[in-house]
């Protein structure tokens, strides 16, 4: 079923959702330059105050923002007749924006437990090192990266239709009048 | 020579919605994006449950 909406909401729920996923890809990029610095850096201080940056862009700007892309996106696909599940591109998008959500809501609860540990007066070596994970990069490096392929998909949005699609479009081929009579009451 | 809609029927610029497309099966790139997408997820599980299992 799609519910088409009217073109003022469509144009609402669009510029928001390209507002959230553009903040969203540029929180990243943010992240992943102080993830760099927390690995790069040999000053404690300055490992613990990027660590307790990262853990507020995480849940005040990158996940608000990543749920409100993908809920945009649910509402845009579904209020239109590109459709949920109708164009590769479009289920494509959903899956990576659902991935990269899944694995950056289980990343950041991890991130709560190192800045509990950043935002103590002082630290051993053992603990500097726990703050010093890879994974920082790992996880803001490959977010980018899934963000940018969604956007290029998005963007481009190369064809081909899902087999749902194709039986959505020959349903509604069927239902439309094929010709207008030729005798048409005026 | 002028770009050519990809879907002319979609008033794009609003993202409305596509033409009527008559390919069937699925195209080439979609097979390919599936299995790399399916080989990273397959990858990040076997990772998680193997290498990160501790983390």
């Amino acid at each position: 079923m799609t519910m088409t909406m009217p073109p003022r909401l469509r144009r609402l729920v669009l510029t928001t959702h390209v507002i959230s996923s553009v903040g969203w890809l540029g929180a990243a990029a943010a992240y992943l330059v102080l993830a760099v610095d927390v690995l790069a850096s040999r000053d404690a201080q300055t490992v613990r105050a990027a660590v307790l940056v990262m853990e507020l862009i995480a849940w005040f700007v990158i996940i608000p923002m990543a749920l409100a892309s993908l809920l945009t996106g649910i509402v845009q696909s579904l209020g239109t007749t590109w459709g949920l599940f109708r164009h590769y591109w479009v289920v494509y998008k959903l899956l990576l924006n659902a991935f990269a959500i899944f694995l950056l809501l289980e990343y950041t609860t991890s991130l709560s437990q190192l800045a509990g540990i950043a935002a103590k007066t002082t630290l051993s070596n053992a603990e500097l090192s726990q703050l010093k994970d890879p994974g920082h990069i790992v996880h803001s490096g490959g977010g980018l990266l899934l963000l940018l392929v969604a956007t290029v998909l998005a963007v481009y949005k190369p064809r081909g239709m899902t087999r749902y699609g194709q039986r959505k479009q020959h349903e509604q081929r069927a239902k439309r009048p094929t010709q207008r009579p030729a005798t048409a009451p005026r | 020579m002028a770009d050519r809609r990809r879907y002319p029927d979609t008033h794009d610029d609003i993202a409305v919605g596509p033409d009527r497309e008559s390919i069937t099966g699925a195209p080439r790139w979609a097979k390919i994006f599936g299995i790399t997408l399916a080989i990273v997820v397959g990858l990040f599980v076997i990772l998680r449950f193997t290498v990160f299992a501790g983390m």
